[in-house]
């Protein structure tokens, strides 16, 4: 991959991320929305829109709670989408790349939250001497290391390894290919999962039954009006529930 | 007698501005703690003229901070109109405040985790995708554009709102009104994760079994059972291992080499 090209991709995701830190993350870093300007810079707007669609749904539920470092949906993402396209294998190419690296990738991020801890440290003894542009350079300067974070691995990535990981891709058997496109299909079940568990009580499990009847069952409601539908539901349920606990009181 | 030191409406939408910097240089030992500071320097700057005030207040929120970028408007605010009321020698001590930040940032991080996370960024983000699977080119513009009116729309407002009613958050934060909404969007979420399982989770089997001379697909059986009863089953299951204390990369080990295999040898 040219180096132009490879540099122009790695910004762009450094400061999709980097927005996560100094923006109130407005959701930049996600596939739906990396996939497409990535499919934009390299002349295939509707393969990038695809496998950002695809790739949102397998990552559906990958989120950072608690500071928890999740898989680095960013670098996979930007990566994947890059060979989906230099390769012209779309989701399944995609998917090879995407995967691994989401999990590998995540110790960049852990890296710099480690890291910047010295910058904590530096804010304290400019705290400690009233220097508060002292204070705000170790800010800004965390912020850069953030940035690098992302940035370097995903250069590195696509200067190095978007041409060997194409040219492999072009000689992958058939059946190999398969078990590759189940595996896309298989894996928004863990985004799913992950959001199931993650709302699931006792005591409210059956609306996750209830929701999934309504959709296989009458799956011409689309994604659209089922989502209608249970909004509708939820303020009949919460203007009733205050309403009964104003008539106790 | 001194002159009352007040925030004005442009400080306090410095503060949002700056609030939305939250996550910056996150780090493991104190989370959000310089992203919290560097949005309260200007506050701190304004409000104290004596250099050991300023440093006392420096110092004051360089402490462990975590929440959620899109609900912790309200401590800001909240802050912001302790710190005022403290710079004027209102009974206000540096333990009220933290105690204020320390109380507030779990139970706004659970609501922008569950809320947001879990709950209105998946619909949005399924709807669409729905979209741009079809090929529609503005499904994407139309994601960051309906999250960030809502995202920018809260913090504006919440800083806004606890810098004004700073007292009575506390009040509001215990009151029925939030639980029951916390109960409804719980409601929500899981109704719409069932939807999108049903929805978006494309688990066919391509097995063909014979009884006698006739050769049957077994997904068209399956289908006849239930609908969907693959991915259902695929979700309960990734569920049951989370449950038992899978980690996430575990489970998604798991899922690609049991896909792998069943792909590979054309089961799936």
């Amino acid at each position: 991959m040219n180096i132009t090209t490879a540099l122009l991709i790695s910004v762009i995701t450094g400061l999709a991320y980097l927005q996560r830190r100094a923006l109130g993350d407005c959701q930049l870093e996600r596939p739906l929305v990396l996939g497409p300007i990535i499919g934009l810079l390299l002349n295939n707007f509707s393969m990038g829109l695809q496998v950002g669609a695809s790739l949102e749904l397998v990552f559906m539920g990958a989120q950072a709670i608690g500071g928890s470092v999740p898989s680095n949906v960013a670098i996979a993402s930007a990566l994947g989408t890059t060979v989906a396209i230099t390769s012209g294998t779309g989701l399944e190419g995609a998917m090879v790349v995407a995967l691994p690296v989401a999990v590998v990738a995540s110790t960049f991020e852990t890296f710099a939250k480690a890291a910047c801890a010295f910058f904590v440290h530096a804010a304290d003894n400019y705290a400690d001497k009233g220097d508060y542009k002292g204070i705000s350079m170790m800010v800004h300067l965390g912020n850069g290391f953030h940035f690098l974070a992302y940035f370097v691995p995903t250069f590195l990535g696509l200067y190095f390894g978007a041409d060997f990981v194409t040219n492999l891709m072009n000689n992958i058997p058939a059946n190999i290919m398969s078990g590759i496109s189940a595996v896309g299909a298989l894996l928004p079940a863990l985004g799913f999962g992950l959001l199931l568990n993650n709302l699931s009580t006792k005591d409210f499990m059956g609306y996750f039954f209830i929701g999934f009847a309504l959709a296989a069952y009458i799956p011409s409601f689309g994604v659209m009006g089922i989502a209608f539908l249970d909004i509708a539901y939820v303020c009949v349920y919460a203007f009733n529930k205050m309403n009964r606990a104003e008539g106790d009181a | 007698m001194t002159e009352r030191k007040t925030l004005t409406k442009k400080d306090i939408n410095q503060l949002f501005l700056r609030s939305n910097a939250v996550q910056s240089a996150f780090n493991f030992e104190r989370m959000q703690a310089m992203g919290f500071e560097w949005a309260m320097i200007p506050v701190i700057n304004k409000l104290y003229d004596k250099e050991e005030d300023r440093i006392a207040g420096y110092k004051r929120h360089l402490g462990y901070f975590n929440s959620h970028p899109w609900t912790a408007g309200p401590i800001f605010g909240i802050v912001a109109s302790m710190e005022e009321k403290m710079a004027n020698g209102e009974e206000i001590s540096e333990e009220n405040i933290q105690a204020v930040k320390g109380a507030l940032m779990g139970p706004l991080a659970g609501i922008g985790d569950s809320l947001l996370w879990g709950t209105l960024r998946p619909i949005v983000a399924g709807i669409c995708a729905s979209l741009a699977l079809t090929g529609n080119g503005i499904a994407p513009l139309l994601f960051v554009v309906i999250l960030n009116v809502i995202h920018f729309g809260m913090q504006y407002y919440g800083v806004n709102f606890g810098y004004n009613f700073a007292d009575q958050f506390m009040d509001k934060m215990e009151s029925l009104q939030i639980k029951v909404w916390m109960e409804a969007a719980t409601i929500l979420g899981l109704l719409v994760v069932g939807g999108l399982s049903a929805t978006w989770l494309n688990v066919k089997t391509k097995l063909v079994y014979t009884v006698g001379d006739a050769a049957i697909e077994l997904q068209a059986t399956l289908d006849k059972i239930l609908p969907k009863l693959l991915p259902l089953v695929c979700v309960l299951a990734v569920y049951g291992l989370l449950r038992k204390g899978k980690s996430t990369t575990w489970v998604m080990v798991a899922i690609i080499v049991v896909g792998f295999i069943l792909g590979f040898f054309g089961i799936m």
